[in-house]
């Protein structure tokens, strides 16, 4: 009797624990951590920072406009790189690359933009971005208990984020996506979390490799709703052929 | 009243989990923090590849078992590869693909080649991902498992053969099967505790038909037998309901191992390869209904217990293959062979794995002892992947070269010399070999650079002259024209680490020299058992002969001097004696029956005499060649007089070595066959160390005297290195309860990076170098999450000259600081001038202060730079190096402001000019606008195009600041005069600016104050710097 006593609780411990949280539980108490209502209701968001790669520190800017528009900025030795999106199109611009004139996204990284420009988040309204995301189960992170969530874009990338279960931010983010054709993964680590007008972002990212550290990227400053007109993501004008690559 | 019951229940299971839970040790892995082994290879020669499958669709999808080196997975044919097993038992003795679903990979642990030094597995895995996660599906004590068949009808079917423990006997072998993807499993086939199944083959037409062949076998330390009434080949037609014994043909006597391959092409066609008094392949064209004696030859009867396994060609019926010491083919079905190396053959032999394309029968993957070849050619030529890592050590030592060299031997693979640092990291080729045959000890003589002993099996010892390539032979012989020394397999040299003159080389007796092995003195009696029932190795191998010396038996394993008292010798032999002198080797006593908790007779694996005390010693004690998987790891304090147990249930399996620091004594490392252990209490409590050192056996581990670092011997998985081991010295309890402590740190001495061309493809294995930037090192209570944190630089005024991001995790953390000045403000259009314009220069030397800044708490440390003395530079050079340097880093600033204020007042004339109605006027500010563009072309080139050849002032200045930078000592002549040149030319430039910014400008501002117009400002020094 004792026994059978002892293994039903166990059985309601269990199952309780593997109910405690369903998908959308966590992800609704990772939206109250991180402020997502008050997110939700601006409507541009501008970010400085650095972008640490070695031994060589990059400052950049980002702009982030609603629903999906994004450009980026920074610059290495006076040479200003760039990219933008408007919702649909994408370019980059590369003067290290030998050309100062803007050069289309593939339609392969225009998907990749969508992740990246999207304002409210990967994880918000998932369902109606076409995503699926599944709780596999809890994992340590520095002995840090965690919900681990995998994501499933339709282009068959997979990205699964490891949620603090007391927290409820993400600690880590693993991505495994194709580029032309070929498997990649990275590691994406986060930590310096703050507030910014009740709004939680991490301040510190840190991207690896093989268990290597590739970037590093160092915000310095978050605002929200400054005036960013939608000309910043549209695709420049090319403009008039340069006679500058001829040594005068 | 039940309520109450529940409640208590309830109570008494919280409270139980809660005291677990305060039983448990306060140390985890994640102590660690950061802290990683790198791993340095080599892969030049790979290790001992026992499985290998390939998706039939693609195959360039391609999983590689290794005996004790994981698994590896290369989506590419094998350019390059991924370890996807890194969290489990690194042996593998058979994989494979779901070809129905290539995500789906099943997992044998456990290599099925029963060698002496064969490692043990844990069950069975399977991954539904391509190998991201492991689903361990049990079948534990199975320990090794030579195959496994998914029914490509039904792949939930999976059949497991199963060798069973090599080491003595278990219920737990034969045939498995499961029909639920492996929730459940049936063991269908068991003849008894003594035989395993050694191969499976399923008709794959027809999957209900498998012929399994059943393996009567034993190792012992001292024997092996193959072959017992419990062999034979065994065959079911209801998919492993009823299994028929097959009379392949009579008077073959007791039979050995069995191998079975179905034809691929005609089904209909079955081999056999049976060991027996005579063994020979066979062949049956009626499946199996009658057989016939194909061949005898040697080259397909060699040494079953290793190379029993035939691999017929997937298109060709009358092809077949056999791996072996070498390889052969035969193409008349298994009746005449001969080499398939019409044009090749450079390939290691010791053959077991060979997977052929199924619809390109050119391409092969073959595993060797050697690793890993692939064939396009049906085995004429072969290419080695020299990108496996997985070399199989036996011992490591190291030298005190600058960038220290490891020395080791590998598991028939010879010994080698490899740096521990190199140019772009450590490639194969920096890797030299030294000797041949089996590799063990290979140890750099401490007094002499020129010379390096080392050994082959069964004690061949060698004294080996690098200048010249000279090899002596320098063994002891016995005294006595009747006595044999008996020789370790892997046979135990020691140096003194009291006196570098000193070498000692154990058989039954314990040898030393003074002459570099030119004479030895016996300093011992027969330590050992000398048990004459373990000494008939002659007879070892059952059916087949086998006398390799691997199974050389009572003899000295293991030899440690005192480093406190040289009089002190210790001395372990296989068959389970230690013993010790205290009177340089007079009188021995055998402190063996002190040990408490040990079985007799298990093999003393490693004794190492404290570094701290005289009297202290370690000795670890392996007793998994009895069957014995216990972890025996012992210290004394009073010279073998009593001994205490440092074994807890923390560590998994057997151990096989311990190593103390030298400078804590309670930090010591403990190598076991399922990787690295760490006590920091002096054997209370043992963490496992995850930081990229897999569940891999470890065989021998030293600790650099000057480096600090920790190198270690892994059977499977190379050398690995985790780097100056300090902050575990530190780890005290006061620190482990800090919230943040910053280590004390060695002097970084300041290097220029090396650069090297050669781009020898992806094809390679690179070792990791070590760090190269100034470590920041500290420990945290927690991983930091919420709030700021970052590392700060302060030079010696109080200046911050550096943040950092810190590291985050718990434990131990690593901040890299590049010790060098942001690089030179510039506006570089041409990717030549920001490259060369990249790098600031490096700080002086002398001590920095580190500020730790976690939310409101700073912490506090310093970090010294010095030079490079290795360098031989002057200071007074040195100092004009960083003068020089720093001159033309401020010119390239200076340049570039200029050329800002150029472009900016350029603009601004432009843009008001245009509301500027007087002709004059415009005239002026035109020919101004003009002749700016025109300094500021002179100044910067202005095309982005690298090869537009444009040079132009803050070029050439940076040509010569690229120049500076990449040399630590005195500048040229040239670099200096065509600074000093430059700076004169510059200063031209200067002052025609001032003279605009002056009179000019403020003529043109006093006539667009008259017209109302805005004046025009110029950017300024101090805003251009903040911009």
């Amino acid at each position: 009797m004792k026994n059978q006593t002892l293994s039903f609780l166990m059985i309601i411990m269990i199952t309780t624990l593997s109910l405690a949280q369903t998908v959308d539980e966590i992800l609704e108490q990772h939206f109250a951590v991180i402020g997502q209502e008050k997110l939700l209701a601006t409507s541009t968001m501008m970010t400085k920072g650095k972008i640490i790669q070695g031994q060589f520190e990059i400052p950049f800017t980002s702009y982030h406009k609603k629903p999906m528009s994004f450009r980026s900025e920074a610059e290495f030795q006076g040479m200003k790189i760039s990219s933008g999106f408007d919702g649909t199109q994408g370019w980059s611009i590369n003067p290290m690359m030998g050309s100062t004139d803007p050069q289309p996204m593939t339609e392969e990284q225009i998907d990749r933009m969508k992740i990246q420009a999207d304002y409210e988040g990967l994880y918000y309204n998932y369902k109606e971005k076409g995503y699926t995301v599944e709780l596999i189960g809890k994992e340590n992170v520095d002995d840090i208990e965690t919900y681990v969530l995998k994501l499933t874009r339709p282009s068959g990338d997979v990205i699964t984020t490891y949620i603090d279960a007391e927290n409820y931010v993400p600690l880590k983010m693993l991505t495994k996506i194709k580029m032309q054709g070929v498997e990649t993964e990275a590691e994406t680590i986060f930590s310096n979390y703050k507030p910014v007008n009740d709004i939680l972002a991490a301040y510190s990212v840190e991207t690896k490799m093989n268990g290597q550290t590739v970037m590093q990227m160092v915000l310095e400053e978050i605002t929200y709703d400054v005036e960013i007109p939608d000309s910043m993501f549209e695709m420049p004008e090319v403009t008039a052929p340069s006679d500058s690559t001829k040594s005068e | 009243m039940k309520r109450v019951i529940y409640f208590a229940l309830f109570a008494a299971l919280i409270f139980s989990v809660q005291n677990l839970d305060a039983q448990t040790s306060k140390l985890t892995s994640s102590f660690f923090g950061s802290m990683e082994a790198r791993e340095i290879g080599p892969a030049v020669m790979s290790g001992r590849i026992l499985s290998i499958d390939a998706f039939n669709d693609d195959p360039r999808l391609v999983y590689i078992g290794a005996a004790s080196g994981g698994l590896w997975k290369s989506t590419n044919g094998g350019t390059t590869f991924k370890e996807v097993f890194k969290d489990h038992v690194q042996t593998i003795g058979a994989v494979a693909i779901n070809q129905k679903n290539k995500e789906n990979i099943w997992v044998g642990t456990g290599e099925t080649r029963t060698r002496n030094s064969i490692s043990i597995g844990d069950g069975v895995y399977k991954t539904s991902n391509g190998g991201e996660k492991w689903e361990h599906l049990g079948l534990e004590n199975t320990e090794h498992i030579s195959k496994i068949i998914i029914n490509p009808e039904n792949t939930d079917e999976v059949y497991v053969a199963a060798l069973g423990k090599v080491w003595g006997q278990n219920e737990e072998r034969g045939v498995f099967k499961t029909t639920d993807g492996g929730k459940t499993w049936n063991k269908i086939l068991f003849v008894n505790d003594g035989t395993g199944c050694a191969d499976l083959a399923m008709d794959l037409s027809n999957p209900n038909v498998l012929y399994a062949g059943m393996w009567d076998f034993q190792r012992k330390a001292y024997t092996f037998r193959s072959g017992g009434p419990g062999s034979g080949l065994y065959r079911t037609t209801d998919a492993g309901n009823n299994w028929n014994k097959v009379d392949i043909a009579s008077d073959m006597g007791e039979l050995g191992r069995i191998a079975v391959a179905f034809s691929p092409v005609s089904p209909k066609i079955i081999y056999a390869l049976v060991e027996s008094k005579k063994t020979g392949l066979y062949r049956s064209t009626d499946s199996g209904k009658t057989w016939e004696l194909r061949t005898t030859a040697q080259v397909v009867a060699d040494r079953p217990f290793y190379f029993s396994y035939i691999v017929p060609d997937p298109v060709d019926t009358n092809r077949l293959y056999k791996p072996g010491f070498f390889m052969v083919v035969s193409d008349d079905g298994g009746f005449s062979f001969t080499s398939p190396f019409i044009e090749g053959g450079n390939v290691h032999g010791d053959m077991h794995a060979l997977w052929i394309n199924p619809k390109n029968n050119s391409q092969m993957y073959l595993g060797t002892d050697g690793g890993l070849y692939m064939s396009y050619d049906r085995a004429s030529t072969w290419v080695h992947a020299q990108n496996l890592p997985i070399s199989q050590f036996y011992h490591v030592a190291v030298d005190n070269e600058k960038s220290y060299n490891v020395y080791g031997g590998l598991q028939d693979n010879g010994s080698w010399v490899g740096p521990s640092e190199g140019i772009g990291g450590i490639s194969n080729s920096d890797w030299q070999s030294v000797g041949y045959g089996d590799g063990f000890n290979v140890i750099p003589d401490p007094s002499d650079r020129n010379i390096i002993y080392w050994q082959y099996q069964g004690g061949n010892l060698m004294r080996y002259y690098k200048n010249t390539g000279e090899i002596k032979e320098v063994k002891p012989f016995s005294d006595n024209s009747e006595e044999k020394l008996r020789f370790n397999w892997d046979t135990p040299i020691a140096f003194s680490p009291t006196n570098s003159g000193v070498m000692y080389v154990g058989s039954q007796y314990l040898y030393r020299t003074t002459n570099r092995g030119d004479s030895w003195q016996k300093i011992s009696p027969d330590l050992t058992t000398n048990d004459p029932e373990k000494q008939k190795q002659e007879e070892s191998g059952g059916l087949t002969i086998d006398n390799s010396t691997a199974e050389n038996h009572c003899t000295i394993y293991t030899i440690s001097e005192s480093p406190k008292n040289s009089r002190i010798i210790w001395a372990g032999t296989d068959d389970g004696n230690l013993q010790v002198t205290d009177d340089d080797g007079e009188s021995w006593t055998d402190v063996t029956s002190n040990i408490t908790g040990i079985p007799k007779n298990t093999w003393c694996a490693k004794v190492q005499a404290s570094n701290h005390d005289a009297n202290t010693s370690y000795a670890v004690f392996d007793g998994h060649r009895n069957g014995d998987k216990k972890v025996y790891v012992y210290k004394t304090t009073d010279l073998g007089v009593t001994w205490a147990s440092l074994a807890t249930e923390s560590i998994e399996t057997f151990a096989r070595t311990i190593t103390e620091d030298f400078v804590n004594p309670n930090l010591l490392f403990l190598g076991t066959e399922y990787g690295l252990y760490i006590t920091i209490d002096g054997g209370k409590e043992w963490v496992r160390f995850e930081g990229k050192v897999p569940k891999v056996p470890i065989y021998e581990m030293v600790i650099h005297p000057t480096e600090n670092d920790l190198v270690i011997a892994t059977h499977g998985r190379g050398i690995l290195i985790i780097d100056d081991i300090t902050p575990l010295r530190m780890l005290t309890d006061q620190i482990l309860s800090s919230e943040l402590t910053i280590f004390p740190s060695e002097p970084y001495t300041i290097t220029n990076p090396r650069y090297a061309t050669g781009l020898s493809g992806d094809q390679e294995f690179w070792g990791s170098n070590p760090k190269s930037s100034a470590i920041i090192s500290y420990y945290m209570q927690k991983r930091h999450v919420f709030g700021d944190m970052s590392v700060e630089i302060y030079n010696s005024y109080g200046e911050l000259l550096k943040t950092l991001p810190a590291g985050k995790n718990k434990g131990i953390n690593y901040v890299e600081w590049a010790v060098r000045k942001k690089p030179p403000k510039v506006k570089a259009a041409n990717p030549m001038l920001a490259f060369r314009t990249a790098f600031g220069p490096t700080f002086p030397p002398g001590e920095y202060t580190v500020k730790i800044k976690k939310g409101e708490n700073v912490y506090e440390g310093k970090i010294t730079l010095q030079t490079d003395p290795s360098t031989g530079h002057l200071a007074e050079d040195m100092n004009l190096q960083y003068e020089t340097l720093n001159r033309a880093y401020t010119l390239l600033e200076d340049i570039s402001f200029t050329d800002r204020q150029a472009t900016d007042l350029m603009e601004k004339l432009n843009r008001a000019k245009e509301k500027v109605s007087s002709d004059e006027l415009k005239n002026s500010m035109t020919e101004l606008s003009n002749r700016l563009e025109k300094m500021h072309k002179e100044l910067v080139a202005t095309s982005p195009n690298r090869l537009s050849g444009e040079v132009k002032l803050a070029e050439k200045v940076a040509d010569i600041y690229s120049g500076i930078i990449s040399y630590s000592g005195k500048p040229t002549d040239s670099q200096i005069s065509g600074l000093n040149l430059f700076t004169g030319v510059y200063d031209n430039y200067r002052e025609q600016m001032n003279k605009i910014l002056g009179e000019e400008l403020m003529m043109i501002n006093s006539e667009l104050k008259g017209l109302n117009l805005e004046e025009i400002k110029v950017i300024t020094r101090e805003e251009y710097d903040k911009s």
